[in-house]
Parts: structure tokens; C-alpha cells; sequence
């Protein structure tokens, strides 16, 4: 049953996320974290049906005997694990200040480019700007009076933040250098 | 079940010694951490497996009747999933950019903060940009780029090529702009 549950894991991750990728480029969503999530809801009942009508070779069912349930649970299990790893493979590709730096260069005449012009392109202002629009769409933050101020949702962020920097002893960005 | 269950044990485990060994030592670079407690634990993964019997003590028999080698490397991919997991977490949410922003507005308590308020907080006394100050450098120190002494240009290797092609072509896959 480790074998169907696998097996299910990964074919209806597979489905998802194809439909996902073609979704993304029909109709954009605004909120990728959102858009992700509702699919990998929907495709929830998907894995049960999977489940229960994989067609698994008989030498493959007999060398893995095993309850339906346990079975069913390795597949949801496998499912949400690919759902987070989809998700955070997005977020390096979409978020990271690194990787732009390295398509900006790569993009660049003879694949060489000033730092000056990089900046030029993509400043510090740039940077922050864009992340504070996106921080108050997604309702971590808010304006009053010209002045930015944590919501709910952030200070919660925030803390869990602060808890994990403390626990690996790191430095968030500001105070690196 | 087994390797299920040795993997969120030894998952627990590397967590547990990263975070030791950052508070023992002056981490420089945490993604060599990361990593190399990493390799550190994949073979205590296996001595784990193997050294324990089939129901680890406490599972009913009816859970440990899988075969050992799908559920040996079952766990193990579980294991890698979680410790890629716990990685992006810090670099990604712990170490974040984002997160960095919303720490500096709660550190202001009611007061809020303004744009401009932030975006000196990432600069030195100096004027220069504290992300770029240390990111170039650091893709430089990691055999991305090469920065060229005399006029500061930054070229790729051949390992930053590589990188980027692969970003470039997920960020085309995924329809997304430059992002950042």
C-alpha cells in the first residue's frame, strides 16, 4: 500500500501542478501563494479516487500488503510534502534578489554587466517598494498617515521570525554587514 | 511507517544540531551549515534504519510489513524534503527580505515607519547599499560571478551561467517577470 500511496502522491502532484503551470499562463493570478494553495485543495479528493482505482501491477500489490488507510495516509502525506516543495521551488525562482542578479547579468551584452547598471535597474528602493506593495496586498502591513504599521498577520510573522532567528542565531538582513 | 518515523526523528536531530552549533560557533556562512550537518546525518539516517528492529518498538506489526528498501528510501526522500523545507524557512522567511521589512515596522511599536525610514535602514553610514554590498561579493566568494578588480564589472562563470539559464527558463515556465 506504500507503493499505491507513492504512486498517488506523485501522479496527482504531477496533474496539479501542470494545470497549475497552464493556468499561469492563460489567466496570471495576482496572488500566486492563493492560486497555488487552491489547487492543491482541490486536488485533495483527487488523491483519494486515485488511490482507490491505481492501477497497480499484482506482483507490486502482493510484495506490499498494508492497510488502505495507512496507505491513503503516505499518500496525502507524500502530496502535502510535493505541495511545499512546489511552493518554495516558486518563491526561489519568483522572490530571490540573488537569482534576478544572475538573469540580469546573463541577460546583459556579452554576459557582463556594472553594478551601477544592475542598480540602475533594480535599486534598493525598487526592492523594498515593491516588497511593502505586496506585504500590504497580502495584508501584513498597513498605511496610516504615511507610516507603515505591522496588521495581525504580520506581528504573527514577525514573531515567528524573531523565535527562529534567535533559535539558529542569525541576523536578519538589515543587520548583516 | 519506519522510515517515515526514523525520518522525523532524525529530522529533528539535524534541526536541533544546527541550531547547537550556530549558538558553539561563529557561523559565517549558514547554507554551509546547512548542508554539511546535513551529509552529516544522511549516514545516522541509514545506521538509525537499520539498527532498529522492524517496529522501532512501539509500531503494530501490521505497519512494518512494507518492503525495506521502498520504505528505507521513502524516508530518506522524506527526510531531504523536510531538510530542504527547514532551509528555505530560514533563508526564505527566518532571513527573509520581506520578513526582514516586517521587523524593522513592529521594532517601531505604534509609531509606524515611513518608506524612506526602511530603505535608509538598509544603507550604511556611508551611503552604499547594504544588499548589494554584500550579495555581489558573496557570488563572487561562492564561483558565480567574477568581478573584474580594475573596473568592478561582474561576469558569470560557467556555474553562474548555468544558474541563471535554469532560472531564466523557470521563470518562463511559470510566465513570471524579473521578479526580485
Amino acid at each position: 500500500m506504500l507503493t499505491r500511496g507513492i504512486l498517488t502522491a506523485v501522479s496527482v502532484s504531477l496533474a496539479w501542478i501542470l494545470l497549475h503551470l497552464l493556468a499561469m499562463h492563460i489567466r496570471p493570478a495576482r496572488n500566486h501563494f492563493n492560486a497555488m494553495l487552491a489547487n492543491y485543495l482541490l486536488s485533495l479528493p483527487l488523491v483519494f479516487l486515485v488511490y482507490r482505482w491505481f492501477p497497480l501491477p499484482a506482483e507490486a500489490a502482493t510484495a506490499d500488503p498494508g492497510s488502505f488507510g495507512l496507505g491513503l495516509f503516505h499518500a496525502y502525506l507524500l502530496h502535502l510534502l510535493l505541495f511545499f516543495q512546489y511552493v518554495e521551488f516558486f518563491y526561489h525562482v519568483e522572490r530571490s534578489v540573488t537569482v534576478r542578479f544572475l538573469v540580469m547579468i546573463l541577460l546583459a551584452r556579452n554576459r557582463t554587466a556594472h553594478p551601477a547598471d544592475i542598480q540602475q535597474d533594480y535599486s534598493l528602493e525598487d526592492m523594498i517598494t515593491r516588497r511593502l506593495a505586496d506585504l500590504e496586498q497580502n495584508r501584513f502591513i498597513e498605511k496610516r498617515d504615511g507610516r507603515w504599521h505591522n496588521r495581525a498577520k504580520g506581528v504573527l510573522v514577525t514573531l515567528v521570525t524573531a523565535v527562529a532567528l534567535w533559535f539558529f542565531r542569525s541576523k536578519p538582513q538589515s543587520e548583516r554587514l | 511507517m519506519k522510515g517515515l518515523l526514523i525520518s522525523f526523528l532524525v529530522l529533528a536531530g539535524y534541526v536541533l544540531s544546527v541550531a547547537v552549533t550556530a549558538h558553539l560557533v561563529r557561523v559565517e556562512r549558514y547554507s554551509k551549515l546547512f548542508f554539511s550537518m546535513f551529509a552529516a546525518w544522511i549516514p545516522l539516517y541509514f545506521v538509525a534504519y537499520f539498527a532498529t528492529p522492524a517496529n522501532v518498538w512501539v509500531l503494530p506489526d501490521a505497519w512494518s510489513r512494507v518492503p525495506v528498501k521502498l520504505d528505507l528510501m521513502y524516508g530518506f526522500v522524506l527526510f531531504a524534503f523536510n531538510m530542504h523545507s527547514v532551509l528555505d524557512f530560514f533563508f526564505g522567511v527566518a532571513g527573509g527580505f520581506s520578513t526582514g521589512l516586517l521587523l524593522e515596522i513592529l521594532r517601531t511599536r505604534r509609531c509606524g515607519i515611513t518608506t524612506e525610514e526602511i530603505i535608509a535602514k538598509f544603507r550604511q553610514p556611508d551611503g552604499t547599499d547594504k544588499i548589494y554590498a554584500w550579495r555581489l561579493p558573496r557570488l563572487a566568494e561562492t564561483g558565480y560571478i567574477v568581478m573584474d578588480p580594475a573596473s568592478g564589472d561582474c561576469r558569470l562563470t560557467a556555474k553562474g551561467a548555468g544558474a541563471a539559464r535554469i532560472a531564466w527558463l523557470a521563470k518562463k515556465i511559470f510566465n513570471l517577470g524579473m521578479g526580485g
